[in-house]
C-alpha cells in the first residue's frame, strides 16, 4: 500500500516538475509579454497543483494536519494567481504594449474606454503616461 | 443573519483545522471568540451581505470547481503543446460576451478564463470581456459560452436548475 502511495506521489511531483520545467522554457521562447503570461500560468496551476498532490499523498492528513494546509496552498494560491495574471496582462496593455500576432498586424480588439469619473486610478495613470512621467502628481490645492 | 451564522461557521471550522486542538476548552473558547469577533468586525464593516459571503456561490463552487479543474488539466496539455512547437501558435486578443449579473459573479468568470491557461482576462466590461489567448480555438470556445454559462449558474440562486449541462453545449 505505502509502495503505491510512494510511486503515485513521486509520478505527482516528477509530472508537476515538468510542467514547471516546460513553463520555465515558454517563458524563454514565446514572442512577447501576452504570450510568456500564458506559458507561466502552467506553473501556476497544473506545475503546483501537481506537486502539491504528490507532497500530499506523501503526507497524509496527519496528526498535525500537514494535509489540510497543503490543500489550503492550493486553493490561495488558485484564487489568488489570476488576479495577478489579470492586473499585470491589463497594466501592459494600458502601457500601449501591442500584442504579437502571427500576421504581423495589431489586433482589431482594443481596451474600452475607461469613464473616469468611475476609476480615478486608472484616470491619474493615463495622465501620468500622457505627462510622460510616473512620478506621483503633486497635491491638487482646494 | 443566515450570512453572520455562515461567516462564523467558515471562520470555525477553519480555525480547528488550521489550529488542530479538538480537545482543550479554554483553546476552543478562544477559538469561537476570535471567530465570533471577526464576524462582529465584518458586520461593522458592512461586509455581511450576498457580496461578502455568497453563500449560494460557495455551495454552487463545489458543482463548478472540478469541472473546472478538467478544463485547467486539458488547457495546460494544450499550452504545453505550443510550448513544444511554438509554429502552432496563434494568438488572438478579443472581446467575449459575459452574461452574469452580479460582479461576483463577473469576478467567477474572468478568474476562471484567466486561471485556465491559454486565455488571460484583460478588461472587464458591464457584457463583455477582453480576453487575450495563446490559440485561436481559446476565444472560439469562449465565445461558444460554455463556460459562461456555467459561471452564470453559480452566482444564480440555490435550488436554480443546472445550467450549461447538456443543453447543447
Amino acid at each position: 500500500m505505502s509502495l503505491i502511495l510512494d510511486i503515485l506521489s513521486w509520478a505527482c511531483i516528477v509530472v508537476g516538475g515538468i510542467f514547471c520545467l516546460l513553463s520555465g522554457i515558454g517563458l524563454l521562447r514565446l514572442p512577447d509579454v501576452f504570450t510568456r503570461m500564458h506559458a507561466a500560468s502552467l506553473g501556476d496551476t497544473l506545475g503546483a497543483g501537481l506537486v502539491l498532490l504528490g507532497l500530499l499523498l506523501q503526507a497524509g492528513i496527519g496528526a498535525d494536519l500537514v494535509g489540510v494546509k497543503l490543500i489550503l496552498i492550493l486553493v490561495f494560491l488558485l484564487f489568488t494567481s489570476p488576479v495577478a495574471t489579470h492586473a499585470l496582462a491589463h497594466a501592459a496593455l494600458l502601457d500601449g504594449i501591442v500584442p504579437w500576432t502571427r500576421h504581423g498586424r495589431p489586433p482589431d480588439a482594443r481596451l474600452a474606454p475607461e469613464d473616469p469619473d468611475e476609476d480615478g486610478f486608472l484616470a491619474d495613470a493615463r495622465d501620468d503616461l500622457e505627462a510622460g512621467t510616473t512620478a506621483p502628481r503633486p497635491p491638487q490645492e482646494s | 443573519m443566515r450570512h453572520a451564522i455562515s461567516l462564523f461557521v467558515t471562520l470555525f471550522v477553519l480555525w480547528l483545522l488550521l489550529s488542530g486542538h479538538w480537545t482543550d476548552p479554554l483553546l476552543l473558547t478562544l477559538g469561537v471568540v476570535s471567530a465570533a469577533l471577526t464576524v462582529f468586525v465584518a458586520w461593522r464593516m458592512e461586509g455581511l451581505d450576498h457580496e461578502g459571503v455568497p453563500i449560494n456561490v460557495s455551495v454552487h463552487a463545489l458543482v463548478y470547481w472540478p469541472w473546472l479543474l478538467g478544463q485547467i488539466v486539458l488547457a495546460n496539455l494544450a499550452v504545453a503543446r505550443v510550448i513544444l512547437a511554438p509554429d502552432r501558435m496563434s494568438p488572438r486578443l478579443d472581446w467575449i460576451p459575459a452574461t452574469q449579473r452580479t460582479e461576483v459573479g463577473r469576478v467567477i468568470f474572468a478568474n476562471s478564463i484567466t486561471l485556465t491557461p491559454g486565455t488571460i482576462s484583460v478588461q472587464l466590461d458591464q457584457r463583455r470581456i477582453l480576453v487575450h489567448a495563446l490559440e485561436s480555438e481559446g476565444i472560439d470556445d469562449l465565445k461558444a459560452g460554455d463556460m459562461d454559462r456555467r459561471a452564470t449558474w453559480v452566482e444564480s440562486p440555490l435550488h436554480a436548475e443546472p445550467s450549461g449541462r447538456g443543453d447543447g453545449a
